[in-house]
């Protein structure tokens, strides 16, 4: 155990060591590594809050549920009864075919047709808000809704919510595809760093396996030094999101406030960043593992 | 007790370096290999040390055949025996101290007892005083005993060393030869590598002469 520990911590300096050794070179490649993990993190902002703002601005969606036509006061209450009990559900409100026909005649300036009319021809209907706003849950909703006793219709008004929540997916998929593509860049600048600096301590490595290093010894210095790479890239990252936001929020101010739209970035929470921060020692491990082994099983072989 | 049985090595590239060899080295022995370049003597360290695998016949170390062994069990055993090669195989971007501390770092080893054991065994090949030094400020004779100095750190039974007075004048080269001579007596079993007649039979001990491969001689040298 305490030969393990003297071990990891050898290796630790080694890393160290070796990213001193050249810090402009190092210093680039961990620039380039900043910029790429970055770039996903800012656009992922961007898109959540610009999702929240679409829905807000167009409204929660919403589901007309109409009664039959002449429904008794207890059919009614039933429903409302029924309605108020659905905890899916975040507001009901009741609309009595009297009202509706106001607001119609409100609205349309058909007084003359409407007063034309023997009766009033609307039903009486229940408005509700989900508190679900995805597509597949809205259509269950519905169906659910339509079994309950004395509704005749329901009408999931939410077209705008399939449009936001479609073009919210298809933005998403975008991004976790650029966000496959960065990290796969960044293994890929690093695992080339590291091949050079593997290479570039050849000659150490084959002393080390002379005198009876275990392959495990070799590879340690070199899983470390991919490890810090990546994650002094990760730390870069979340110091240029900030300023993404920083300055996102400002542009945001000067030109969406006066038109009455408030749009502001929210900096990446603890748990985004500790997701960006695993991501980073995972790639690095993964890196420096990968390198490492592919060099030895080579220098074996001849 | 190091048993070579009939060991023929061959190359990828066809060369049969050793033909045959057959040898039997008794713990504490100090034994040394001569010949002309070529001989095979390189090959056979590399094989007794369990760097390199016979191509036929068995090599031996305290009764387990290396041939029989993993390559990370190999390592292990490596890790107690002193290796002292021609080229020194220093890290140049590394103190001397770092440099003789190598092995202990692949022990595993605990900071202050690898701090001693370096400082003993810098102390014993007489450059105490040089442990910040880096290698490029080492005379050549200085490189070689810091080598020596990482070969012994470890505290090994067995050391081998291929051509340890190769590039060094005759003050140096007795020195060093002198500081095995002193290993020897502490216990140390040694296989040295050397051109050197001139040398062995100063210090005496079992002289084994090869040829293209095989072993041509093998007999006491009196000092």
């Amino acid at each position: 155990m305490m030969g393990t520990l003297q071990q990891q911590g050898y290796a630790l300096r080694q890393a160290v060591r070796q990213l001193l050794s050249a810090p402009l070179a190092h210093l680039l490649t961990i620039l380039v590594i900043g910029l790429s993990l970055a770039l996903p993190v800012v656009l992922y902002r961007v898109v959540s809050d610009l999702g929240a703002l679409a829905r807000t601005q167009a409204g929660p969606p919403q589901l007309t549920v109409f009664l039959a036509l002449n429904a008794s006061e207890t059919v009614i209450e039933r429903a409302r009864t029924a309605l108020q009990a659905r905890t899916d559900l975040a507001s009901v409100e009741y609309i009595a075919p009297a009202a509706a026909l106001a607001e119609i005649q409100r609205s349309t300036h058909l007084d003359d047709v409407l007063a034309g009319l023997d009766s009033n021809p609307l039903p009486g209907a229940f408005v509700v808000r989900p508190r679900d706003g995805e597509p597949a849950a809205l259509a269950a909703l519905q169906k659910a809704l339509k079994l309950l006793p004395g509704v005749e219709l329901v009408q999931l008004d939410a077209e705008w919510a399939r449009r936001v929540y479609a073009l919210g997916q298809l933005t998403e998929r975008g991004i976790l595809l650029l966000a496959g593509v960065l990290a796969t860049v960044v293994l890929t600048v690093v695992v080339n760093t590291l091949r050079l600096q593997v290479l570039a301590a050849r000659a150490e490595v084959e002393v080390c396996k002379l005198l009876g290093a275990s392959n495990a010894f070799v590879r340690r210095p070199f899983v470390y030094f991919g490890i810090l790479q990546v994650l002094l890239g990760a730390l870069l990252a979340m110091g240029l999101a900030e300023l993404a936001v920083m300055a996102v929020n400002q542009a945001c101010a000067d030109w969406l406030d006066p038109l009455g739209l408030v749009l502001r970035l929210q900096a990446p929470n603890p748990v985004e960043w500790a997701v960006l921060l695993g991501g980073a020692l995972v790639m690095g491990w993964l890196a420096g593992a990968f390198t490492v082994t592919l060099f030895l099983r080579d220098w074996q072989r001849h | 007790m190091i048993e070579v049985d009939g060991v023929f090595r061959r190359y990828p590239d066809g060369r049969e370096a050793l033909r045959g060899v057959d040898l039997l080295i008794e713990a504490g022995e100090m034994l040394f290999l001569g010949g002309p370049s070529g001989a095979g003597k390189s090959t056979l360290l590399r094989l007794i040390a369990g760097i390199d695998l016979p191509s036929r016949g068995r090599v031996r170390l305290n009764g387990q055949d290396l041939s029989r062994l993993r390559a990370p069990a190999r390592e292990m055993l490596r890790r107690n025996i002193g290796l002292v090669f021609q080229d020194h195989r220093l890290l140049m971007d590394r103190s001397v101290r770092e440099n003789a501390a190598l092995p202990l770092r692949i022990q595993g080893l605990s900071a202050s007892d690898v701090d001693r054991r370096v400082e003993a065994a810098l102390d014993r090949v007489g450059l105490a005083n040089r442990g910040a030094d880096m290698p490029m400020a080492l005379s050549g004779g200085e490189r070689q005993r810091l080598c020596i100095a990482r070969a012994l750190v470890g505290r090994p039974a067995l050391i081998v060393a291929d051509e340890p007075t190769g590039n060094l004048d005759q003050e140096y080269g007795e020195a060093i030869l002198g500081l095995f001579r002193s290993f020897n007596l502490a216990g140390v079993t040694l296989v040295i590598a050397t051109h050197d007649e001139r040398l062995v039979r100063q210090l005496g001990g079992r002289h084994v002469h090869l040829d293209a491969g095989r072993v041509v001689s093998d007999a006491a040298v009196r000092s």
